[in-house]
C-alpha cells in the first residue's frame, strides 16, 4: 500500500504543492496583520451614545410616509452632523428626507467631507472628497453612489461615504489593502476577492486534504519512532559485519534509527553505492543473518525475489535494530581506498573510453571478470576544453552541448566494471567509461558527475578506487554461453569473454552485441579477430539504426536469429549487461523463453 | 549527505510538529469551501419579507416624547403584521405599537413565537422556546436577555430574537455549527473562536509555512529523473 501511496502523494503534491505555499504564506500574513489595524480601528474617533432629545416640532413620522410617494419597508431617525433627518429603506435602497421640511437631503461632498472628518482620529488630512457611481474593489457588497475620502497619514487611510444616507461604509487602509491581497491569493478568487465557494478552490482544498491525509499516513507508517530521539538519548546497538565465508571483518555500535548504511559509514566501512544511500541505485545490498525483517518495496525492486527471499536487503533502507549480523561480500575493500595511475586513455568510440591503471598495489585475485570497482570520484572544475578527444571523434563533441564548466561540488563514487581480465594485462585494470552528456534537449541536465570525471583524466594522473565488488560472475562449468549486451555493458562482458577464451573453453560462446551506429561499436575488430581464431566463439553486432535486414533491436535480433530455434535453451546460460530499457526487454524475453532465473546473470547499471 | 536528504528530514521533523494541524487546516478549509456561505448563513432558513409600511395614522413624535420623556430617536418598521415603533431613550429601546401606542416590550413568549413562525420558512414546529440571560458560544457576542426559539427540524434551526426590539439577532443550524467549530481548528483560537491574531496560530502559521517549502523543496527532488546508478 505505502508505495502507491507515496507516489499519489507525490504527484497530487506536484498541482497543490504551490498552492500549499501561498495557503500557508497568506495564512501566516493574516495572522501577522493586527486584525484591528486591518479594520482600520485605530484612526477610528470614539462614538459617545447620542443624548440630544429628538426635536418634538419635527415632521410627523406619519406625514414623512406620505410624502415619500413610494413604498417604505422602515423609517429610521438619523443625525446627519447636526441635523435631524428622517431615513427611510426599501429593499436595498436608502434616502434622507429632512425632518423638518421633507424636503429630499442630498449628501454632497461638503458634508461626506464633515462625516469623514468627525469619524477619523489621526494626524492625517483628507483629501477632496471624489464621488464613485458604483461601488469599486475596496468598498465592493455596497450599492452607490459613494463618496470617497482619502487621509495623508502613514497607513493611506481612505473612509467610504454612503452618498445615499451618509453612513461610513468602510475604513480602509494600507494594512487592510495588503490583507486583501493574500486574503484573495488564501480563497483564490482573483477578481471578486470575495468569493470563496469556486470549484478550483474546492478542488484544491480537496487536493490538499489528501495530501495532508496521505502525509500523516506516510508519517505514521514509514518512520521509526526512534528516529525522531536525539542520537545520544537513543538505544546504542551493535552489528557485526561478517565476510561471506563467515569470518568476521569488524563489530562496531551505533545508534538505534540508524540505518545500517549510515552506521557502517560512520565507521569507516563505505559500502559501494551510486546514489549515497537514497534507496535507488541498489549497489548496497548485504545479507542479515538470522531472521531479515520484511522486506519493503524498494528491497524488492532493486535485489528481485530471490536475494530478498535468501536474506538479502538494501543496508540504507535497514533499520540497524532489525540486524545484529550481516554479511557483505566486498571484504577488506569496505574500508580500503586504493590509488592507480593512469597509464593509457584510448578513445575506443566517441563516447566509449578506455582508461587503463596501474594500481599501487598488485590486485589480487578477488578482481574477476563482471567486478567492479568504485571509483572516487573527486571534486573538481575544469573547462569544456579540457576533455581531450581525437580529431576524428571532432564532430561528436561539437554537437554535444555543454557547459562552458564541467564542475562537480563534493566527492561521491561510481561504479565501473573491469572491461578485460586483469591476468591479461600484467595486472592492469582496465575500465570503459561511457559518456554521460546530460540531457541535451528540453529541460538540461548536466553531465555526469562520475563519466566527466573520467573523460578529463590524462596519463599520469592518480586515481582512487576502492574495490573490486559485486557479485556479477561467470558461473563455473562448461554450458553453452550467450552474452547479450550493449552500450557500457561491453565492459564486463568482454572481460569474462576474454576469460573463457583464454582458459581454453570448448563450449558454444555467442556474443549479442547491440549499438545504435556502427561508429558507436567498440571493440568490432578485436571480436572479429576472437571469432576467427575461435571456433567456437561467434560475435554477432547489431545495429538498431542502421537500415539493414538483419538490424534491429539486439534482443529481437538475438531470439530470431538463435534463441527461437535453438534445440537446446534449456542448457544454456546467459550473461546480460547494457542500458535499463534493454536489460528489461532482454529479461521479458528470457522469462518468455522459461529460462530459469538461476541461469542468467545480469549486472544493471541503471543508465 | 545530499540536499535530498535534508529536505526529506526537515519535511519529515517539521510534519511531525505541524502535521495534525496541517491536516486540520485542509478539512477544515475544504468544509468552508465546499458549502456555500450563504447556506451557511442561513439565509434560506429565515428572512423578513419587505413589506412597505402602510398609511394608517401614526402615534406623533410629541406623544411618543411625552410617553418617553427623554427619547433620543426612534425606528417605524413592521413587525409580523402590526406597524411598530422602536423608540430609543435613556440608553434603551422599547416597542410601542405605532397606532395605540400600546407598550410591547419585552416581548412575552407568545410574541417570541410569533415573530419567530414568522421569520422561518420552513415547516417544522417550535420545539422549544426560552428567554434566556447567559449567551451560549454560538451567539456569544450579543446582548442578552433573549429568546432563544428552537425548531424541530433536521437542520436543528434556531432563531435568537431581541425582547425589545423584535429584531432577529442570529439564526443557527448544524451547518453553521460545523463551520463555527471547524473555523476554531481553523484559526486555531479555541475559547471566543474570533482572534485571528493569537500567537499560538501564528507561530503554526510560521512553521506550516516552513513546512510547506520544505515540502517543495522535496517534490523538487522527487521530480528530478532518479540519480541513475
Ligand atoms: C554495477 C555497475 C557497474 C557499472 N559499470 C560501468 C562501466 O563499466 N562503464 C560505465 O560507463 N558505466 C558503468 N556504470 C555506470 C556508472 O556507475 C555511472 O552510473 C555512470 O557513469 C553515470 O554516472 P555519472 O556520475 O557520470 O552521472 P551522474 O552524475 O550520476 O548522472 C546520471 C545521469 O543523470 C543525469 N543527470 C545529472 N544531473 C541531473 C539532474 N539534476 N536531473 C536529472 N538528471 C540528471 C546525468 O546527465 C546522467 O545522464 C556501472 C554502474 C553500476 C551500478
Ligand atoms: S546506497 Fe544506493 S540503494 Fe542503498
Amino acid at each position: 500500500m505505502t508505495p502507491w501511496i507515496r507516489r499519489l502523494h507525490k504527484w497530487f503534491g506536484l498541482l497543490v504543492a504551490l498552492q500549499f505555499v501561498v495557503w500557508t504564506f497568506s495564512g501566516l500574513v493574516m495572522s501577522l496583520l493586527d486584525h484591528h489595524r486591518v479594520e482600520g480601528e485605530h484612526h477610528r474617533a470614539p462614538v459617545a451614545p447620542d443624548t440630544r432629545a429628538w426635536p418634538v416640532d419635527a415632521a410627523s413620522p406619519a406625514q414623512a410616509l406620505a410624502a415619500a410617494k413610494q413604498p417604505v419597508q422602515a423609517l429610521d431617525t438619523r443625525r446627519l452632523l447636526d441635523r435631524p433627518v428622517y431615513r427611510l429603506a426599501f429593499q436595498d435602497k436608502e434616502w434622507l428626507v429632512d425632518a423638518h421640511t421633507l424636503a429630499a437631503v442630498e449628501v454632497d461632498a461638503a458634508t461626506a467631507l464633515a462625516i469623514a472628518q468627525a469619524d477619523y482620529v489621526g494626524d492625517g488630512v483628507p483629501g477632496t472628497p471624489q464621488r464613485l457611481d458604483a461601488a469599486t474593489l475596496e468598498v465592493r457588497g455596497h450599492a452607490g453612489p459613494i463618496w470617497r475620502v482619502d487621509f495623508s497619514d502613514e497607513d493611506s487611510t481612505t473612509l467610504y461615504v454612503s452618498a445615499q444616507d451618509g453612513e461610513i461604509l468602510e475604513r480602509r487602509n494600507d494594512t487592510w489593502r495588503w490583507f486583501d491581497i493574500v486574503w484573495m491569493l488564501h480563497i483564490m478568487d482573483y477578481s471578486g476577492r470575495q468569493n470563496f465557494n469556486h470549484p478550483l478552490v474546492i478542488l484544491l482544498a480537496a487536493g490538499g486534504l489528501w495530501i495532508a491525509l496521505s502525509g500523516v499516513w506516510l508519517l505514521v507508517a514509514s518512520f521509526r519512532a526512534s528516529e525522531f530521539v536525539p542520537a545520544r538519548w537513543r538505544r546504542r546497538r551493535a552489528l557485526t559485519v561478517l565476510d561471506t565465508n563467515g569470518t568476521e571483518l569488524r563489530s562496531i555500535e551505533s545508534h538505534d534509527g540508524d540505518t545500517v548504511y549510515v552506521a557502517m559509514g560512520r565507521h569507516g566501512l563505505q559500502l559501494p553505492s551510486n546514489c549515497g544511500g537514497g534507496q535507488s541505485c541498489g549497489l548496497c545490498e548485504v545479507r542479515v543473518c538470522g531472521t531479515p525483517p520484511e522486506p519493503t518495496a524498494a528491497d524488492r525492486e532493486h535485489l528481485g525475489d530471490s536475494r530478498v527471499r535468501m536474506g538479502y536487503r538494501l543496508a540504507c533502507n535497514l533499520a540497524i535494530g532489525d540486524a545484529a549480523r550481516i554479511e557483505v561480500a566486498a571484504g577488506a575493500s569496505l574500508w580500503t581506498e586504493c590509488t592507480g595511475t593512469v597509464e593509457r586513455v584510448t578513445a575506443v568510440t566517441p563516447f566509449l573510453r578506455e582508461i587503463v591503471l596501474a594500481p599501487a598495489t598488485p590486485p589480487g585475485s578477488e578482481f574477476q571478470p563482471g567486478a567492479y570497482l568504485q571509483v572516487h570520484v573527486p571534486g573538481y572544475a575544469f573547462a569544456r576544453g579540457d576533455i581531450a578527444h581525437p580529431e576524428h571523434h571532432r564532430d561528436d563533441w561539437a554537437a554535444l552541448d555543454l557547459p562552458p564548466t564541467l564542475a562537480n561540488k563534493e566527492g561521491v563514487r561510481r561504479s565501473y566494471s573491469l572491461a578485460l581480465p586483469v591476468e591479461k594485462c600484467d595486472g592492469r585494470l582496465t575500465l570503459l567509461a561511457r559518456f554521460s552528456p546530460g540531457r541535451q534537449h528540453g529541460k538540461k541536465h548536466p553531465p555526469g558527475k562520475g563519466s566527466t570525471y573520467l573523460y578529463s583524466l590524462k596519463p599520469g594522473d592518480t586515481v582512487r578506487y576502492s574495490g573490486p565488488f559485486g557479485d556479477f560472475a561467470l558461473k563455473p562449468g562448461e554450458r553453452e554461453k550467450v552474452f547479450i549486451g550493449g552500450g557500457a555493458g561491453m565492459a564486463p562482458l568482454r572481460a569474462m569473454i576474454h576469460a573463457r577464451l583464454d582458459a581454453g573453453a570448448t563450449e558454444r560462446i555467442h556474443y549479442w552485441y547491440g549499438a545504435r551506429k556502427a561508429r558507436e561499436a567498440p571493440y568490432v575488430d578485436e571480436m572479429t579477430a576472437l571469432a576467427a581464431r575461435h571456433p567456437n566463439f561467434s560475435w554477432h553486432l547489431v545495429l538498431s539504426e542502421e537500415a539493414e535486414a538483419s538490424n534491429g533491436l539486439v534482443h529481437e535480433v538475438a531470439h530470431a536469429r538463435l534463441l527461437r530455434d535453438h534445440a537446446n535453451l534449456a542448457a544454456c546460460e546467459f550473461y546480460l549487461c547494457g542500458p535499463p530499457a534493454m536489460l528489461a526487454a532482454t529479461r521479458k524475453l528470457l522469462a518468455q523463453l522459461e529460462i530459469p532465473p538461476e541461469r542468467i546473470a545480469f549486472d544493471d547499471f541503471k543508465i | 549527505m545530499k540536499p535530498a536528504f535534508w529536505a526529506r528530514r526537515a519535511h519529515k521533523w517539521i510534519g511531525l510538529a505541524i502535521g495534525i494541524q496541517a491536516l486540520l487546516w485542509m478539512a477544515s478549509g475544504l468544509y468552508m469551501v465546499s458549502i456555500s456561505i450563504h447556506v451557511i448563513h442561513g439565509d434560506h432558513l429565515a428572512k423578513s419579507a419587505a413589506r412597505p409600511l402602510s398609511g394608517a395614522p401614526m402615534r406623533e413624535a410629541s406623544a411618543l416624547a411625552a410617553q418617553f420623556p427623554g427619547m433620543t430617536g426612534f425606528r417605524v418598521k413592521r413587525l409580523v403584521d402590526r406597524v411598530v415603533i422602536e423608540v430609543r431613550h435613556d440608553g434603551r429601546t422599547s416597542l410601542v405599537d405605532a397606532v395605540t401606542g400600546e407598550a410591547l416590550s419585552p416581548l412575552g413568549e407568545a410574541a417570541a413565537r410569533d415573530v419567530a413562525v414568522a421569520l422561518y420558512q420552513g415547516k417544522a414546529p417550535i420545539r422549544s422556546a426560552a428567554l434566556i440571560d447567559k449567551a451560549p458560544q454560538e451567539v456569544a457576542t450579543r446582548p442578552v436577555p433573549l429568546w432563544r426559539i428552537a425548531f424541530d427540524d433536521a437542520n436543528e434551526t434556531t432563531l435568537y430574537l431581541s425582547p425589545d426590539t423584535g429584531e432577529m439577532l442570529a439564526k443557527r443550524h448544524d451547518l453553521w455549527r460545523w463551520f463555527d467549530f471547524l473555523w476554531m481548528f481553523h484559526i486555531m483560537d479555541y475559547d471566543a473562536r474570533t482572534d485571528v491574531n493569537n500567537t499560538l496560530l501564528r507561530v503554526a502559521s510560521s512553521i506550516g509555512f516552513v513546512f510547506a517549502l520544505s515540502g517543495a523543496w522535496l517534490l523538487f527532488y522527487s521530480f528530478r529523473r532518479r540519480p541513475a546508478a
